[in-house]
């Protein structure tokens, strides 16, 4: 009925020659590879669960977003090249999802970076870099939900890009199969007491990474969900009942009250405008946090922000925002 | 495209609403099964595969992107139902089972040759904002006599039997039907006469009337081939 195998070859052809292996994420593997002309990139190789009633809805969706998100080449996003379709058997459908290749990460940028770390005006730069990309996530209404060093990447240029976002649906299926442990310092109060969230815990993670960037070391190191919490209460001070998420089975008062520490202790060398912003980043009440929209325009910008109305070099896109205006949205999202 | 490639387009277009409508499928994932049809063909020809199983397939992957999921089985039985009206109903068996099976094995096929880009930017959003505005500006009686938005939002419905969402941007198809429905109720927009930027302008800064008009001329067509196709 369906002459599928005469295009089979056009297809399959693999055109991608695996180098090593990147590594082995929470997601499956990660391979360096060349392509055709010679070009480097990254290759992740993906099962999908195969039924009886085709793709599974989520892989197919995000995987299509994806796609659609690349016809605005973000400069801040990592460049999803192509995806091909390996093989397949009864139960799983295999697929290579192939991107741009770039070999640092944020923790490895700071690792290298020499004592006495990032200048002001890098910190500034990659801070605006960051919540640029996250904007434009939260524009087309992706929660990347897993912002830390090891997904966000430095080119040689120093440009910011964000890998990894709108995939957690496609691996769910592999998720449950694997036990890698997965981080959770960067993760928002309210992912860990397992109330309903949004965008806002894109939000949090920039702030761990902003108060990161200056201190080169992690904001808040739980070894488990209880011990994260109180990490982060000991610096920020409990916070008060009525913010504490209804519906949740960590009660409020299970926690010590604990006044907040002058953020100054942890981080010496902050400047009043970044202390601010680093403040509402870290808002314990998701409702309460700044957006990426509104923290872009935060007076620690300042500086960006004029140069943005002077050159046109910097990486922010608005050729698109008088599309998607109307597609904003901070209600939740269900993902 | 010849005529007749043309008008099996059209009555697969339309196969594709009334299966669709069946399946209760809202208006924007039925404009994306049209589209992904579209496209399809843009590379594919009708030799090379049957029309009413991508369609069936299409309806089946819109409803998984716009998540307004259908079951398989639902699909086959009403895709048949609406191909086969004079048969009796399909019964469980062989016969179901192979034709379940397709079009499974058709939605990977059709993801893979779309590369995966079956999300689409629809007009349907920018006609309802810009309707909005119509209302605010027209008098309300004016507005409660005429049948605007219900005009519309068939002709855009309708402009998926044409290729014109794949030529033309979201914004200018609900521009140019925005037009095309005043146009015909013999409605005009209150000041026009003395207004400095025409109200088209304002929705979509980079359109131009000879775009509307381009964009109305073909869609006057398509209803053209309605004629010749039924």
């Amino acid at each position: 009925m369906l002459a599928m195998t005469s295009r089979k070859e056009r297809f399959d052809n693999n055109n991608y020659e695996v180098i090593s292996v990147i590594g082995n994420g929470a997601y499956g593997t990660v391979y360096k590879a060349r392509d055709k002309e010679g070009q480097l990139v990254a290759m992740k190789k993906i099962r999908i669960q195969n039924t009886e009633e085709g793709m599974p809805m989520s892989a197919i969706r995000e995987i299509a977003l994806l796609k659609q998100l690349e016809n605005y080449e973000h400069p801040n996003i990592v460049r999803f090249l192509d995806v091909k379709h390996t093989n397949q058997t009864a139960n799983e459908i295999r697929l290579n999802l192939v991107f741009e290749f770039i070999d640092q990460d944020l923790a490895a940028y700071l690792e290298r970076c020499p004592s006495p770390g990032l200048g002001p005006d890098r910190i500034r730069d990659l801070m605006y870099q960051l919540l640029n990309g996250v904007d434009f996530l939260h524009a087309h209404r992706i929660v990347h939900r897993d912002l830390k060093p090891q997904n966000i990447l430095i080119t040689r240029n120093g440009q910011l890009k964000l890998a990894d976002f709108g995939l957690a649906r496609v691996y769910g299926f592999q998720m449950a199969l694997t036990s890698v442990v997965v981080t959770l310092w960067y993760r928002a109060p309210e992912v860990i007491l397992q109330a309903s969230y949004a965008t806002p815990v894109d939000l949090w993670s920039c702030g761990c990474i902003f108060a990161e960037l200056f201190i080169r070391r992690p904001l808040f190191c739980g070894q488990s969900d209880i011990d994260q919490l109180a990490k982060i209460f000991e610096i920020l001070g409990l916070p008060m009942e009525h913010d504490w998420p209804e519906n949740v089975t960590l009660p409020w008062s299970s926690f010590k009250p604990v006044p907040p520490q002058p953020l100054q202790h942890y981080i010496p060398e902050i400047e009043s405008d970044a202390q601010d912003l680093l403040e509402k980043l870290l808002q314990f009440n998701p409702h309460k946090r700044i957006s990426a929209r509104n923290a872009l325009n935060h007076s620690y910008f300042r500086d960006e922000i004029d140069s943005l109305r002077t050159s046109s070099s910097m990486s922010v896109s608005e050729s698109d925002s008088g599309l998607d205006t109307s597609s904003r949205s901070d209600t939740p999202v269900s993902k | 495209m010849t005529d007749n490639t043309a008008k099996v387009h059209f009555r697969v277009i339309r196969f594709i609403h009334e299966a669709g409508l069946r399946l209760r499928l809202k208006s924007v994932p039925l404009a994306t099964a049209c589209i992904i049809y579209h496209r399809f063909f843009k590379e594919y020809t009708l030799q090379q595969y049957d029309p009413y199983l991508i369609a069936s397939t299409t309806l089946y992957i819109a409803g998984k992107v716009e998540e307004n999921q259908v079951t398989l089985r639902d699909v086959v039985n009403v895709c048949y139902r609406t191909l086969h009206r004079s048969k009796p109903p399909l019964e469980m068996g062989d016969m179901f089972f192979a034709l379940k099976e397709t079009i499974a094995k058709c939605e990977l096929f059709v993801l893979r040759a779309l590369q995966f880009r079956v999300v689409y930017n629809h007009p349907h959003r920018y006609l309802l904002h810009y309707l909005t505005f119509i209302k605010e500006w027209m008098e309300p009686y004016k507005w409660d006599e005429l049948p605007l938005a219900r005009t519309s939002w068939a002709l855009l419905r309708d402009s998926y039997h044409s290729t014109l969402c794949l030529q033309y941007k979201p914004q200018h198809i609900a521009v140019a039907i925005l037009y095309m429905t005043l146009e015909s109720h013999g409605a005009d927009i209150p000041f026009e006469d003395t207004a400095v930027t025409p109200w088209w302008k304002v929705f979509a800064e980079d359109i131009t009337l000879d775009i509307i008009k381009q964009i109305v001329g073909e869609l006057i067509n398509t209803y053209d081939l309605e004629m010749i196709s039924s």
